[in-house]
C-alpha cells in the first residue's frame, strides 16, 4: 500500500487579483522506500503541492479547497487535508519531515545547532538534556558532519552551506519519519556539494526505508534520484510514470520539450544549439483555456484550446503511466 | 566582552572631550551673556560679576581652567542659581529624571512589545488594526495635552492620584503614564515591523515544519530577531525620555533635569549648560555602548571588535 496518496488536490490562493489555482487537481502517490520526483518550472505549483501535504501553505491567502491527502502509517489511514491543526503538528517533523531549499536561511541564525535539533525531539518524543543531545550527535555523525560534537554548540553562520544542509537533513531524520519531503534541497548549493547531498539523501533513504517526495526542476537530479517522476505544468500534473519511461518514451509534449532542452555532451559532440521551449510559462492568475500548455505546444489542435484533456492510463515497460494530452504520440505530425 | 566594554568606555573620553569643547565655545558665541537682564545692571556690577566668574579672562584661559576643574570633577557655580553648584543641581535632579525615565521605559516596553506582537501575528485583522490605532493615538497626542487630561480624569475626577509633586509612588503614576505613552507607541510599531520581517523568514517555516505550536514558533524563534529593532531604539529612546520630560516636569512640578536643560541654554548659564551637556552626552554614549553589547549578545553573527 502506498505511503502517501494525493488525490485531486486543489490548493488555491485568494488574492486581490482573483483566485489563483496554484495546484489544480493533482494526484500522485509515494511508496515506502521510493523517490518520487515532482518536476516543473518555477511557478508550476510543485512547492505549493509539497507544502500542502504538510498543510504549511500560508493561510491567508492560500487554502486547500479540495481533494484528499491520504497518509498511511501503521494500520491507520488519515486524510491530512481534513486533519486538525493539533494532529498536523504531531505529524510534522515526526512522521513527515521536510527539507527546504536554502540552507542559508532555513536555520534560525540566533539558535545553536544543538538546540534547533533537540527541539524536534522535545516536541515529539519529550526527550531533553543529555539524552536528546546524544541522539542529535548520533544523527549529525550519520549525515557526515565532521567534529559533530563541537558543531552542536555552533551557530548556523559558523557552518558552510553544505554543512548546514546536512544539519537540516539531520533535523528532518531525527524522528525517523515515514515520508521525507525535499523541496529543491540542492538548488542553492554548488555542484560538488550537490552530489554529496543527493548521495546522503539516497543513502538515508536506503537505510531507513523512508519514502521521498523530491521537488526539483533539475532533470539531471531527477535522473539520479527518481524511481518515479511526476511532471507539473501550470498547477496541473501533465504526466507521470517510471523514470525510465519518462526519459525514454515521454508521452506529453511538455515532457518531451523539457527533455530536449537539456544540454548534452554525448550527442553531436555538444555542438548543436540548445533547444528552448518557445514562449513563457503562463501567469497562474490568467491561465489559457483548455490545456494550459497549448500556446507553446507544437502539436496543439482545436480541442486543446477548448478543454483540459482527460487523464489517460497507460502501461509502459510494465509500469503504470499517466498522461493528460489530447494528441497521442502516434498522431503527432 | 569585558575587555570590549572597557575599551568602549575609554573610547568615550575623546568623543566627550570634543563635545564639551564644541559646546564650550558655541555657548559663548551665542549672542547675549549670563548677566543680561531686561533692566541692564550698571557696568561696574557686570564687571565685578564677570571677574568673580572668571569671564573676563581670555577665552583660551577660561577653557583651560574649565578643563582643569572638570578633571577634579568640579563643574563650578551656576550663574543663574546663585550659591548652588552645578554638581548639586545635577545631583538633585538627575536621580529624579532617571527614576521617571526608568519606569516610563519599563511601562513602554511591557505594553509596547505585546501590542506590536499582536499586530504582527494577527496582521491585517481587527486586532492588528486596534493595536496600531492605540499606537497611533499614543504617538499623536502631545504630552502637554495628555497630561492635563489625565489629571482631570484620574486626579480631579476619580481622586485616584495626586495632581502634582514628586513624593510617593502615587505621585509617580500619572507622570510615568504620560512619559511612557508615546514611547510605548513607538516600541509597538518597531516590534510589529521587526516581527513581520522575521515571521516571513524561511527559518520560521522550518520551525513550523518541525511541529512546534504557533506559540513556540513565536516565542522561541521569532521574538529574538523581531525585537532587535527595539533593542537598538533603547539607547536613544531612554535618553530621549530623560530630556524630553520637560513638559511633564513642568505640569506635575517634578524637580527633574528637563527644566534645567532648557533654562540653562536660555539663560546663557554657561556652567550649567556644560554640566547638562556632560550628563546627557555621557548617558547617550554609555547607553549606545550598552545597546551594542546587547546586540552582540542577541545576535551571534555580530562580532564586537
Amino acid at each position: 500500500m502506498a505511503l502517501l496518496e494525493v488525490e485531486d488536490l486543489q490548493t488555491h490562493f485568494f488574492t486581490e487579483e482573483g483566485v489563483v489555482k496554484a495546484v489544480d487537481g493533482v494526484s500522485f502517490s509515494v511508496d515506502r522506500g521510493e523517490v518520487v520526483c515532482l518536476v516543473g518550472e518555477s511557478g508550476s505549483g510543485k512547492s505549493v503541492t509539497s507544502l500542502s501535504v504538510l498543510r504549511l501553505v500560508p493561510d491567508p491567502p492560500g487554502r486547500i479547497v479540495g481533494g484528499a491527502i491520504r497518509f498511511h502509517h501503521g494500520d491507520e489511514t488519515e486524510d491530512l487535508a481534513k486533519a486538525s491543526e493539533a494532529r498536523m503538528r504531531s505529524i510534522r517533523g515526526d512522521r513527515i519531515a521536510m527539507i527546504f531549499q536554502d540552507p542559508m536561511t532555513s536555520l534560525n541564525p540566533y539558535m545553536r545547532i544543538g538546540q534547533q535539533l533537540a527541539e524536534v525531539l522535545e516536541v515529539h518524543q519529550n526527550l531533553r538534556g543529555d539524552e536528546a543531545r546524544k541522539r542529535c550527535l548520533e544523527m549529525l555523525e550519520a549525515v557526515g558532519i565532521p567534529g559533530a560534537a563541537s558543531r552542536l554548540d555552533d551557530h548556523p553562520h559558523q557552518l558552510s552551506g553544505g554543512m548546514r544542509q546536512r544539519v537540516v537533513i539531520a533535523m528532518a531524520l531525527l524522528c525517523a519519519p515515514d515520508l521525507l519531503i525535499a523541496d529543491e534541497p540542492t538548488t542553492a548549493l554548488d555542484v560538488t556539494i550537490q552530489a554529496q547531498i543527493l548521495e546522503l539523501i539516497e543513502e538515508r533513504k536506503e537505510q531507513m526505508g523512508v519514502g521521498v517526495l523530491f521537488i526539483t526542476h533539475d532533470l539531471g537530479v531527477v535522473a539520479k534520484m527518481a524511481d518515479r517522476v511526476a511532471v507539473m505544468y501550470a498547477g496541473r500534473l501533465v504526466e507521470q510514470g517510471s523514470v525510465d519511461a519518462i526519459f525514454e518514451q515521454p508521452q506529453h509534449p511538455y515532457t518531451e520539450a523539457l527533455l530536449r532542452s537539456i544540454p548534452r555532451v554525448d550527442t553531436d559532440g555538444g555542438r548543436g544549439r540548445l533547444e528552448a521551449i518557445d514562449g513563457l510559462p503562463p501567469s497562474p492568475a490568467k491561465l489559457p483555456p483548455g490545456c494550459p500548455f497549448h500556446p507553446r505546444c507544437r502539436y496543439a489542435e482545436d480541442r486543446c484550446r477548448e478543454r483540459f484533456p482527460e487523464r489517460r492510463d497507460l502501461e509502459l515497460d510494465g509500469h503504470a503511466h499517466q498522461v493528460s494530452c489530447h494528441v497521442p504520440p502516434k498522431e503527432r505530425g | 566582552m569585558g575587555s570590549y566594554a572597557v575599551k568602549r568606555l575609554l573610547g568615550l573620553i575623546p568623543t566627550l572631550l570634543l563635545v564639551v569643547t564644541l559646546v564650550f565655545f558655541l555657548v559663548r558665541l551665542a549672542p547675549g551673556g549670563p548677566f543680561d537682564a531686561e533692566r541692564a545692571a550698571p557696568p561696574e556690577v557686570i564687571a565685578a560679576l564677570e571677574a568673580k566668574y572668571n569671564l573676563d579672562a581670555p577665552l583660551g584661559e577660561q577653557y583651560l581652567s574649565f578643563l582643569g576643574d572638570l578633571l577634579k570633577g568640579d563643574l563650578g557655580y551656576s550663574f543663574k542659581y546663585p550659591g548652588r553648584t552645578v554638581n548639586e543641581i545635577i545631583g538633585m535632579s538627575l536621580p529624579v529624571s532617571m527614576t521617571l525615565g526608568f519606569w516610563a521605559m519599563i511601562v513602554a516596553l511591557s505594553f509596547g512589545i505585546p501590542l506590536g506582537m499582536i499586530g504582527a501575528i494577527r496582521q491585517n485583522t481587527w486586532k492588528d488594526t486596534a493595536a496600531m490605532a492605540v499606537a497611533m493615538v499614543g504617538i499623536s497626542i502631545p504630552r502637554f495635552v495628555l497630561a492635563p487630561l489625565l489629571v482631570l480624569w484620574l486626579s480631579l475626577g476619580l481622586y485616584l492620584f495626586p495632581v502634582a509633586r514628586w513624593e510617593t509612588w502615587r505621585h509617580m503614576v500619572l507622570p510615568v503614564i504620560c512619559a511612557a505613552l508615546p514611547t510605548m507607541a513607538y516600541v509597538a510599531r518597531l516590534t510589529r515591523g521587526g516581527m513581520l520581517e522575521v515571521i516571513r523568514a524561511d527559518y520560521i517555516r522550518t520551525a513550523r515544519a518541525k511541529g512546534l505550536t504557533e506559540r513556540q514558533v513565536v516565542l522561541r524563534h521569532a521574538l529574538r530577531g523581531g525585537l532587535l529593532p527595539v533593542v537598538s531604539f533603547l539607547g536613544p529612546g531612554f535618553s530621549g525620555l530623560l530630556v524630553g520630560s520637560l513638559v511633564i516636569e513642568q505640569i506635575f512640578s517634578i524637580p527633574g533635569m528637563g527644566r534645567y536643560f532648557v533654562e540653562a541654554a536660555q539663560n546663557r548659564d554657561y556652567t550649567l549648560v556644560m554640566g547638562m551637556t556632560l550628563v546627557y552626552g555621557t548617558l547617550l554614549m554609555v547607553l549606545n555602548a550598552a545597546v551594542d553589547m546587547a546586540y552582540a549578545w542577541l545576535d551571534p553573527r555580530v562580532k564586537l571588535s
